[in-house]
């Protein structure tokens, strides 16, 4: 009876302690994502935004056309961009059952990288301006084709990824061959398409404009859905293929739809937004370590609230130094993501 | 006249790979209530024989029927609610609780978001008292011993509810109390649920003294079906181990050394 009790108040403990979690994450995500709104090159008084997001102010006011044509834009794509690298990492966690894996340690991230550059540079020489409305649905195409190409070549190597070494040798590999391509393309290229290029590459969320958060926020959001009817089987796959097979699911397609979401939710944020490192492979630890279990039905929401957050975070830091402009984003989430593998790599195991 | 409590018989049956058959001319009848046990040598084909059984494998020719039923008839999902599964394969490396752990069982018997409903939720306790580890419930798995962490996953192929349970040598990483334990867990679950339960295991004076059926298979590919007695009777079971140093002594049930007996 006692053991029972203690049983329940132990079931309770986990309860209240997510809900913690989940609470203190989306305040965090709130005040973060407000705080994107108010500071910049600019900072506005809080009532000023307010005031510009509900149409109270004048429509030309430079804090309108601010906030609503470049803040806004890039406090979404930050908030998606991390929800989607983060998930799309736990995604490959689970599958590879490795906890180093993430997009851009795989290497999908080079992949699309590889995909965006070819259209970037290549459509120029096709004659095709890179500012016409065209660019970025061909970007996103040019990106989903690289990471699929790649997402391709891991389901084939899949049975051999199961080992964390021989998967940080591939991703390192794919990133040679991709970045090799690439320097090709920029031997050729005209040099306008190379430095906007390297921007690209380093990762900036300033490039989304307001008219093309669309195409940005539906697949992705669509993606996010898809991920959430995944946490039964994924749920499944921690106990491995063999179990996963005899609880009814046909481990062969389970992975290709998680590699194939995973891809796409990869695909989607390089395109706009340059090959981002260390947040997918980071968050999901990040997320674990806040709600101390691997179950997917608490761990997906986690992670995507965590990954936001923790995007955000790193955006914000990218426009404090005001006077240089924005940095770009992969400057700052090394120094959030090394510390963490370095802690995985020395604790080991857990996924 | 059919035996209707046969659940899972095999005819003529050979497993093994495109380019290498393990083993042939298989015939199995085990019934429900009954634990088989399978005795062989390391690569003798009894993980071969649980991969073919659960459809991992297909069969390079004969026949499996489960509950009367071919093999091959069924579906994923039929197959999920038919046969479970219990491994040797290392699951400590992640955290759920015990409760989540053998929840997983309930798996095939729920929808899409994989949500526990009131009859689910008490297969689920009713799984962890049979075993023993309802006090563990809300522990999470990486702080069980080996011990428990197996009656765990023993718990998850109970709330799975099969009237069959295939175990790959369970036994493996645990200590003698445990392997008693659990090979009379066995027993208690396969005569209060009428299930039926093979599992391989390398422990030859256990199975002989505590299964029901013995599977035994001998180099060379031939694989034969017996109670314990019979084959120690025959003398059958000495052909376990041919040409090594070792020889059943039938008064310890179990094999001793040639060179100091």
């Amino acid at each position: 009876m006692s053991e029972w009790q203690e049983n329940k108040d132990c079931f309770q403990g986990r309860n209240v302690r997510y809900a913690c979690v989940f609470i203190t994450l989306i305040v965090l995500t709130v005040i973060l994502f407000v705080s994107l709104l108010v500071f910049g090159a600019v900072s506005f008084p809080l009532a000023e935004v307010i005031d510009a997001l509900s149409g109270g102010a004048d429509l030309s006011a430079t804090s309108t056309v601010i906030v609503r044509q470049a803040r806004i834009p890039m406090a979404v794509a930050s908030l998606l961009t991390g929800a989607a690298l983060s998930v799309a990492g736990l995604m490959l966690q689970t599958t590879f059952r490795n906890q180093l894996a993430g997009p851009s340690i795989l290497g999908v991230s080079a992949g699309a990288s590889l995909g965006v550059a070819i259209v970037m540079m290549g459509a120029s020489a096709l004659g095709i301006s890179s500012l016409s409305p065209l660019s970025s649905v061909s970007s996103i195409i040019g990106s989903l084709v690289g990471a699929g190409g790649i997402i391709l070549l891991l389901v084939a190597f899949s049975s051999y990824l199961k080992n964390p070494v021989m998967l940080l040798i591939v991703g390192v590999l794919t990133g040679y061959l991709a970045s090799s391509f690439i320097s090709l393309l920029n031997y050729f290229a005209p040099s306008d398409d190379v430095k906007s290029f390297v921007m690209w590459g380093m990762g900036s969320f300033s490039a989304v404009r307001t008219d093309q958060l669309l195409i940005m926020v539906v697949p992705i959001l669509l993606a996010l859905v898809a991920t959430f009817m995944m946490a039964k089987p994924l749920n499944a796959l921690l106990l491995g293929e063999r179990y996963a097979a005899s609880m009814g699911y046909s481990v062969k397609s389970l992975r290709t739809i998680l590699l194939a979401l995973s891809g796409l939710l990869t695909a989607v944020v390089t395109a706009f937004c340059g090959p981002i490192g260390f947040i997918g492979l980071v968050v999901p630890h990040i997320a674990r370590l806040l709600t101390g279990t691997s179950n997917h039905v608490v761990l997906i929401p986690a992670t995507i609230l965590s990954g936001s957050a923790i995007m955000l975070l790193c955006t914000l830091c990218t426009v404090f130094p005001s006077a240089a402009g924005v940095l770009p984003i992969n400057v700052v989430t090394p120094v959030i993501g090394v510390p963490v593998i370095v802690y995985v790599i020395l604790k080991g195991r857990k996924i | 006249m059919k035996d209707m409590n046969i659940t899972l018989a095999t005819r003529d049956l050979s497993i093994g790979y495109p380019t290498r058959v393990v083993a042939r001319d298989i015939n199995l009848n085990l019934r429900g209530g009954e634990v088989t046990a399978m005795l062989g040598e390391n690569g003798a084909g009894k993980s071969t024989l649980i991969r073919t059984l659960i459809g991992e494998l297909s069969p390079l020719s004969g026949e499996i029927e489960l509950l009367g039923k071919p093999l091959a008839s069924y579906s994923r999902r039929r197959m999920a609610t038919t046969v479970s599964l219990v491994t040797t394969e290392s699951i400590d490396a992640f955290r759920i609780t015990v409760n989540e752990l053998v929840a997983l069982g309930r798996q095939p018997h729920t929808g899409i978001f994989g949500r526990l409903s009131a009859k689910d939720r008490e297969s689920v306790a009713d799984a962890l008292v049979k075993v023993g580890i309802r006090h563990k419930a809300a522990e999470t798995i990486d702080r069980l011993s080996d011990g428990e962490r197996q009656k765990a996953m023993i718990a998850r192929a109970i709330a799975q509810d099969t009237p069959i349970i295939l175990l790959d040598e369970p036994f493996s990483f645990l200590d003698v109390a445990s392997r008693v334990e659990i090979l009379d867990l066995l027993k208690e679950i396969s005569r209060a649920r009428n299930t039926t339960i093979l599992f391989s295991t390398h422990d030859v004076s256990q199975a002989l003294r505590m299964a029901d059926n013995i599977l035994l298979f001998t180099p060379g590919g031939a694989i034969s079906q017996a109670r314990p007695a019979e084959f120690v009777a025959n003398g059958q079971i000495s052909s376990l181990f041919p040409g090594r140093n070792v020889v059943f002594d039938p008064s310890q049930s179990d094999f001793i050394s040639l060179k100091h007996p």
